[in-house]
């Protein structure tokens, strides 16, 4: 084992270490889908990104059309293809911040008003 | 950066998935597979269209797996004269083209979809290792579907928690590859400790 080792270290270093290094990654990788796992599973509520579309929140927290667009003050008769609520926020002159905290209790609303 | 992209998803929609899908089979780091995973859940909640976002991400996939490999063809017969100058690299460059040729087809295929994050290298590898065109479109295309069609899928099923799915799937993705690059690199010491017992 040691003599094969030796051989090894002494004749194939490169091929050696290339291994170790894939090894490592190996693990490291792994580990890391060890750990986002448990998320996949039990989804907590993933926060409301800027990236998002109206359609895409309400299709994923489960809204009303007429209440994203009410949160959101869109108007409710244009149809405009899909936009990202960072360049709503954008067209609307606010932080998306403000966005994001309004679409949170028009969806805190709406959930108390159904329970 | 991940942020950013996803929003140009949200923005330019199809022509996102498709440059996304094109940049990356050429080396340029994109996180095509979340942005797949996008768009599949865009269509879900009816900003896209499913088909359309599959066609775009597998005509960016083919489209940047051909120039690839059109690249690696080009420099092709470079390698060769600088392998040639010297027995050693001549010999291994000769094995590494025997590989290519018997056993490139599922390498292409395999690195479309189950070892996606080196696909890039394979599509160069087997233009510059004198794989056929007709065999590396056929093997690629394949893998492709498989590729696109999984991600945009699991993105439109899964639609609310991509943010968590594109986590947890980049990290299974490095995972395999790891473990491939992993195995294949043990069975060639094995093969070459056997060959040092053997003198």
């Amino acid at each position: 084992m040691l003599t094969a080792l030796r051989t090894l270290w002494t004749r194939h270093r490169w091929l050696t270490l290339a291994f170790a290094a894939a090894m490592l990654v190996t693990v490291a990788f792994g580990i890391g889908a060890i750990r986002h796992a448990p998320a996949w599973r039990a989804p907590p509520d993933q926060p409301i990104a800027g990236w998002m579309t109206p359609r895409y929140v309400a299709h994923s927290w489960d809204l009303p059309r007429d209440v994203m667009i009410d949160a959101l003050r869109l108007d409710p008769d244009a149809r405009p293809g899909p936009r990202s609520l960072d360049r709503i926020a954008k067209d609307q002159g606010v932080p998306v911040q403000d966005l994001v905290d309004r679409l949170d209790a028009a969806i805190a609303a709406h959930r108390a008003g159904r329970e | 950066m991940t942020e950013t992209i996803l929003a140009l998803v949200a923005d330019y929609g199809l022509i996102a998935v498709f440059a996304s899908a094109f940049l990356s089979c050429l080396l340029v780091p994109i996180p095509t597979a979340l942005v797949m995973l996008t768009g599949g859940a865009f269509a879900a909640s009816g900003d896209l269209s499913l088909w359309q976002v599959i066609a775009a991400a597998y005509a960016g996939a083919l489209l940047g797996d051909q120039t690839g490999y059109r690249i690696g063809r080009a420099f092709g017969p470079a390698i060769a004269r600088l392998a040639a100058r010297r027995t050693k690299t001549e010999a291994a460059y000769a094995g590494a083209r025997d590989t290519i040729d018997r056993l490139g087809g599922y390498g292409v295929f395999l690195t479309t979809w189950l070892f996606a994050p080196i696909g890039p290298y394979a599509n160069i590898a087997a233009g510059a290792g004198g794989l056929g065109a007709l065999r590396f479109t056929l093997w690629d295309a394949a893998g492709e579907a498989i590729w696109v069609g999984g991600y945009s899928g699991l993105g439109f099923a899964a639609a609310p928690q991509i943010a968590a799915v594109g986590e947890f799937l980049s990290n299974w993705a490095g995972f395999l590859t790891g473990a491939g690059l992993t195995l294949g690199l043990g069975y060639l010491l094995v093969q070459k400790v056997r060959q040092s017992d053997g003198e």
